[in-house]
């Protein structure tokens, strides 16, 4: 047996091997059923895709017969490594890789269990088969059993993983959609900030808003929190900052539409409230914006 | 106190602040006052009438302040009027931070200072 770090989970193979009771008795067990089983495996596989094949939910996976010809082939391949008794690094890679492509597919985790609970009957026959027939005594079908929950542990780990990364993935794009920092007009900022901010968001809004300062050579920055109903002190405190780097960098910074909480949860920081600039509407700091930077705004009448 | 009573004219909301203006009851003035405020957008300035309030402590000054502090960060100007001659020293000696309101002798004159503004 090889023990090596595994190069996705924290876990050394030894440690899984020990957490699920896998010992060399255990692998000789797997080697000897292996022997034996191995013509037996193409009628097991029959006897599974027949069963699959009752349940349309789980044939939806397969989409012609060369599909369902390529997975059998791969799952042959799989149960011979399985009986061979090698469990190393590169047993619990391949495990793993056939987890991230179920979570690929979208296969739920139901109908990967519900494949493992019909196999186990025929794992478990198959041993008593062998147990009957051979000298070998020592056959308890225990480890057959042990490195099938190992399996569908690493399964389960790649599952998870999958969907741990998809989240991250989804909030990182949510998080940049949340911060639109538009320029409005010439040297004018806006950033409309709705829904719940919290410290990472606000973090995440102040290098934007500094970014595009930098870049856009902005002179004047609107942030309006109209969208947003409550922030706790460590969230205030970001908003004040980032308009007082806005100011260091020449950037003269409003905060449009602070809410009755808002502004009591400021306050209560002590925060000097002169030294930050406030309009009660986006409309109010645009026009004071826009009057700063000497543009005039005109209602003229529509042409007929 | 049960409720903040306050008049809208010209787009100015006006508080009578009570004489025995402080504790709970500060918070609720400011409270109301606050969300009074929210909902009227059209609102675009409070004046804090003082005829009643002759005195004020640290501790009751810090609440006032602290409502006229959100007051101003909610973007609305704030004006006081009618203030005598010990709330004006008691002001003075307490060093309260009133750079940005405006101050009335009545109620006419700070609601014209305010809308000059």
């Amino acid at each position: 047996m090889e023990t090596s770090i595994s190069s996705i989970s924290k876990r050394t193979v030894q440690e899984y091997l020990d957490l699920y009771g896998i010992t060399e008795k255990d692998v000789e067990e797997l080697k000897a059923i292996g022997r034996k089983i191995d013509p037996a495996i193409d009628s097991m596989l029959d006897q599974f895709y027949e069963w699959m094949g009752r349940y349309q939910e789980m044939m939806a996976y397969f989409r012609d017969d060369g599909t369902l010809a390529h997975v059998k082939k791969m799952q042959r391949r799989y149960w011979q490594i399985f009986f061979s008794g090698s469990i190393n690094e590169s047993y619990v890679n391949d495990r793993y890789k056939i987890g991230a492509i179920h979570a690929q597919i979208d296969l739920p985790v139901a109908i990967y269990f519900a494949g493992i609970n019909m196999l186990y009957p025929m794992l478990r026959d198959h041993s008593i088969e062998i147990t009957k027939h051979e000298s070998n005594k020592n056959i308890s079908g225990d480890a057959a059993i042990k490195l099938l929950h190992l399996d569908a542990a690493l399964v389960c780990t790649a599952f998870t993983d999958k969907r741990d990364q998809m989240i991250a993935e989804n909030s990182r794009a949510v998080m940049e959609m949340s911060t639109p920092v538009t320029e409005i007009w010439e040297g004018i900022l806006l950033l409309p900030v709705v829904g719940i901010v919290d410290s990472r968001r606000s973090e995440e809004i102040m290098n934007s808003v500094l970014h595009a300062i930098s870049t856009r050579n902005a002179r004047e920055f609107i942030l309006d929190i109209s969208g947003v109903g409550v922030v706790d002190t460590a969230v205030a405190n970001y908003l004040i900052r980032i308009t007082k780097a806005a100011s260091l960098m020449g950037c003269e910074s409003t905060i449009s539409g602070i809410s009755p909480a808002i502004a009591q949860t400021i306050v209560q920081l002590g925060i000097d409230v002169d030294s930050v600039r406030s309009t009660a509407t986006m409309m109010d700091a645009l026009s004071k914006a826009f009057r700063r930077r000497g543009i005039e705004m005109n209602s003229t009448p529509m042409a007929r | 106190m049960s409720s903040t009573q306050f008049q809208i004219t010209r787009n100015c909301a006006t508080l009578l602040l009570p004489r025995d203006f402080g504790g709970n009851d500060a918070v609720e003035i400011r409270n109301n006052l606050l969300e009074s405020l929210h909902k009227l957008p059209k609102v675009n300035g409070v004046i804090l009438d003082c005829s009643n309030l002759t005195l004020i402590d640290r501790l009751d000054l810090k609440q006032l302040l602290d409502t006229i502090h959100c007051i101003h960060l909610m973007g609305k100007k704030i004006g006081f009027c009618s203030i005598g001659a010990s709330l004006a020293a008691v002001l003075v000696n307490l060093n309260a931070d009133l750079d940005h309101c405006y101050f009335g002798v009545n109620i006419d004159d700070a609601m014209g200072k305010l809308e000059d503004r």
